[in-house]
């Protein structure tokens, strides 16, 4: 297992350098907050909830770290203005596709917008996270794609992306022979950040392409 | 006319077909989507599962494909299929006003099919006849400078066209 030494928030770490940076650090006990992220599953980018600022040719720039490769010499910062500002932002992206079951991912998203707005002033505005929420099909879920790629990966494929854009939804593809086998392996029900998927991905996921 | 390849009965020995006459390996799927969509008029779930078997991919994938598309049906349209140009000139000429009075004419539903099955109506995103604008294509025919007003008239056309 080949090491490297990067320099995180000014100190020398040696972290591995065959996974992801954000499970390198959590390896090392630095923890990113991260709602998208699954160590079998890879990286995604999908919440930017563990955007990182690392130094390149043209300065300091944000980069998510579940998509960052540790290299020798890497130089991350995790913590700076413009992090905090960044998830902040994400973060009260992501609360407009609530009200969660789970109140610990809404807990951790008001505390990341509040730590945000101690660097940089956004005011949130109300009218248009009301009307996100209201034109929201299923609120609770972020779209985060654990439980699609989950699905896939222990090969049962049965959730997909619908549509693209804003209409972009999680969708449950019925197969007759399986039909009464899904629901019983609950892989996606389990990694849901949200708590979204209940009581099975059949009735909690709507949307069809076939109606 | 042409004879369609594959009908919505004849299925699955002609994606099987259909598969080996694609030469691209990477363009396979998509190909053969389009070639259903062209003979049937939309893609038929026995079908879309059968080109998933064929091509060793899970349904639920092909599910994702076909709806990022949003030019892939997944029922069938009506008789009549007219298509409101949408492109920026067309929407600068008043194509939502045309659109506007076909739903209210017709009745639509989710699906743009009226409840009799004679017609579908569907927004589309520019067919290169900008200098017409507002443009509508009814049936493969292009009408450009449409009036909502002459709505009413053509639907009723249409209606009294015996094939």
């Amino acid at each position: 297992m080949k090491r490297v030494e990067v320099i995180i928030d000014n100190q020398v770490l040696s972290v591995r350098q065959d996974i992801p940076l954000i499970q390198a650090l959590r390896e090392q006990g630095i923890l990113l907050p991260s709602l998208c992220y699954h160590r079998l599953l890879g990286g995604y980018g999908s919440c930017g909830l563990c955007v990182v600022e690392i130094y390149t040719e043209a300065g300091w720039r944000p980069r998510h770290a579940c998509l960052l490769q540790p290299e020798a010499g890497l130089q991350v910062k995790t913590n700076t203005p413009t992090v905090l500002r960044l998830r902040a932002r994400a973060a009260r992206l992501l609360l407009r596709r609530g009200p969660f079951p789970k109140k610990e991912v809404e807990e951790l998203l008001g505390h990341l917008v509040q730590k945000g707005e101690k660097t940089c002033f956004e005011p949130d505005d109300k009218e248009a996270a009301a009307r996100s929420r209201a034109g929201n099909p299923a609120p609770g879920c972020i779209l985060c794609g654990l439980c699609v790629r989950i699905c896939e990966k222990i090969r049962k494929s049965r959730l997909t992306f619908l549509g693209r854009g804003k209409n972009l939804q999680v969708s449950f593809v019925s197969a007759e022979e399986e039909a009464a086998a899904c629901g019983s392996c609950k892989a996606c029900q389990r990694i849901c950040p949200t708590g979204f998927i209940e009581p099975s991905a059949r009735e909690a996921f709507k949307a069809r392409l076939y109606k | 006319m042409r004879v369609p390849i594959i009908s919505e009965v004849g299925g699955v020995s002609c994606v099987d077909e259909l598969w080996e006459k694609m030469s691209e390996p990477g363009g396979r799927v998509i190909n053969i989507l389009n070639q259903i969509q062209k003979d049937v008029g939309f893609i038929p779930r026995a079908l879309l599962a059968e080109v998933a078997s064929r091509a060793g991919l899970a349904e639920s994938q092909l599910h994702g494909l076909v709806s990022f598309f949003s030019s892939y049906r997944t029922r069938p349209t009506g008789k009549h299929l007219i298509s409101v140009c949408y492109g920026t000139a067309c929407y600068a000429r008043g194509a939502p006003l045309i659109y506007e009075r076909l739903v209210e004419e017709l009745q639509l539903d989710a699906d743009g099919t009226s409840p009799d099955g004679l017609f579908t109506v569907e927004q589309v995103y520019c067919v290169g006849a900008c200098s017409r604008a507002p443009v509508i294509v009814v049936d493969n025919q292009v009408m450009g400078r449409v009036k909502a007003s002459e709505v009413p008239f053509l639907v009723r056309k249409l209606r009294n066209t015996r094939d």
